[in-house]
């Protein structure tokens, strides 16, 4: 009676972990179901053990219960359909994994790329530096002119003093005009004999004369050219000083951009240095990830061991005296392990995750 | 710099992970479900390096791996085992068969990469 208890104890909690989804539930339901089954069959009967010849039928008849070899095959079943439908979803999940990976990856790295050390971080420095190489190369333009402007009102003092020579100019030809006059005045007193210096005193007056029109003429001219700086000057000035206030602006429009761009400068390598340490997490965790979903490989493995091993109980069942010693019998399935959990049971060390040996 | 590498594993979700791990770094894969799909697969063409399961239906790991020594063109191809067991029996006979090392699952994807790094020809 206890024995079909513990059946009946096995059956329920192999049903409760597959429902629950805890394998290890399972597996001990199975085992332990699979126990009390064996303890069900009758003993081993001595090889001496003679049957009545009336009844043939039960030496050919299985000697388990009907229920053990009913529900063996089911349990196959079971557990054959409990690997399928873990392949089969843990092979999607595997393959929605590897393309949220890849494209969590290839995301990171485009938008690391982006705004980190060869992108707009990058494109900003250099505007920031370019915006600053301009503004110097109009505040060097300006000076240069400001030297420009001061050489023109150089000339303009020039230009007065070459106006006060020609004045002098004019003077001298007045007093030279003045003096062939009286040079004329005094050679016709002299008479006859002063006819030839009359002729000279009379050239020396046109020339005289002469020398006063170019006086008078560079006067003008100087006055025009005087003009002409002046005017040069003042519109010079005029623009200087609207090249000022535009200088003012620049510096000012230049300097609200340099700070605007220094403060999304701060921002950018701030982010960055978020993103690159999300990267790392991220790989991290994903490579932690790729370590636990090799679960279901071991786990598929051992279902599958215990899948044999129930196919063998079950061929075993179907045989009338089988040998079925329990310690050859854990010895067979024990060949067939191939994982540390198999080996070890619980209680063992899992498998280390840096076992690795070259040859 | 790229390598093309076969993996053969029974188990596919082993061959996801191998693959994105690979994939991820630049590699080129192919798969195969077995030793003897392996072998079907490998007509010629130049193969860096060969990952391989062990306990696998048709063609196990250790198998492919005399088969493979027995072929001229891939005689030379480093094998890489990747694999649950973990007993010191089974890597003496993985090494005497000529692999070039013996990773025991669960794999971490940069030790993986280490060795694919070490060994791809």
């Amino acid at each position: 009676m206890l024995v079909y208890c513990l059946l009946w104890l096995g059956l329920l909690l192999a049903a409760a972990g597959t429902a629950a989804n805890q394998l290890w539930i399972s597996v001990a339901g199975l085992l332990l179901g699979t126990g009390a089954a064996l303890a069900l069959r009758p003993g081993k009967r001595p090889a001496e053990t003679v049957l009545p010849a009336a009844t043939p039928a039960l030496v050919e008849a299985p000697a388990y219960p009907p229920l053990l070899q009913a529900v063996l095959p089911a349990w196959a079943e079971n557990l054959g359909q409990v690997r399928h439908i873990l392949q089969e979803n843990i092979g999607r999940l595997f393959e929605r994994f590897a393309s949220l990976s890849q494209r969590l990856e290839h995301t990171l790295g485009h938008s690391e790329s982006v705004i980190g050390g060869g992108g707009i971080t990058e494109g900003l420095r250099s505007a920031n530096q370019k915006l600053d190489e301009v503004a110097a190369a109009f505040h060097a333009a300006s000076e240069r002119k400001r030297q420009l402007l001061a050489t023109i009102g150089n000339l303009n003092q020039y230009a007065s003093e070459l106006q006060t020579m020609s004045k002098h100019v004019q003077d001298i030809a007045s007093q030279t005009n003045l003096l062939a006059l009286n040079a004329a005045i005094e050679a016709a007193r002299a008479g006859e004999y002063g006819r030839g210096f009359s002729v000279v005193a009379d050239e020396v007056r046109k020339l005289s004369s002469l020398s006063a029109e170019t006086g008078q003429r560079m006067v003008e001219k100087v006055g025009e050219i005087n003009g002409a700086i002046r005017g040069t000057v003042t519109a010079a000035e005029e623009m200087s000083g609207s090249e000022e206030s535009n200088l003012r602006y620049l510096d000012q429009v230049t300097g609200e951009l340099m700070q605007g761009l220094s403060g999304s400068l701060d921002e950018l390598t701030e982010t960055t240095r978020q993103l690159q340490q999300d990267m790392r997490v991220t790989q991290a965790d994903i490579q932690e990830i790729v370590v636990g979903l090799q679960f279901q490989d071991r786990a598929d493995q051992m279902l599958d061991h215990l899948q044999i091993d129930l196919d063998r109980l079950r061929q075993a069942t179907d045989q009338p005296h089988p040998d079925l010693q329990p310690e050859r019998w854990l010895a067979d399935l024990r060949r067939q392990f191939t994982t540390a959990e198999e080996r070890q049971g619980r209680r063992g060390a899992s498998a280390r995750q840096d076992d690795i040996t070259f040859f | 710099m790229s390598k093309t590498i076969l993996i053969v594993d029974d188990s596919l979700s082993m061959r996801q992970l191998v693959k994105m791990t690979l994939t991820g770094a630049g590699h080129q894969v192919i798969e195969a479900v077995d030793g003897r799909d392996a072998l079907n697969k490998l007509t010629g063409q130049k193969i860096n390096l060969i990952i391989s399961d062990v306990n696998m239906p048709n063609l196990d790991g250790i198998g492919l791996v005399k088969a493979l020594k027995a072929r001229n063109e891939y005689r030379f191809t480093p094998i890489v085992m990747l694999t649950t067991e973990n007993e010191q029996s089974k890597k003496a006979e993985g090494q005497a068969a000529g692999a070039k090392a013996w990773i025991v699952k669960p794999f971490q994807p940069q030790q993986l990469l280490s060795a694919v790094e070490k060994l791809a020809s």
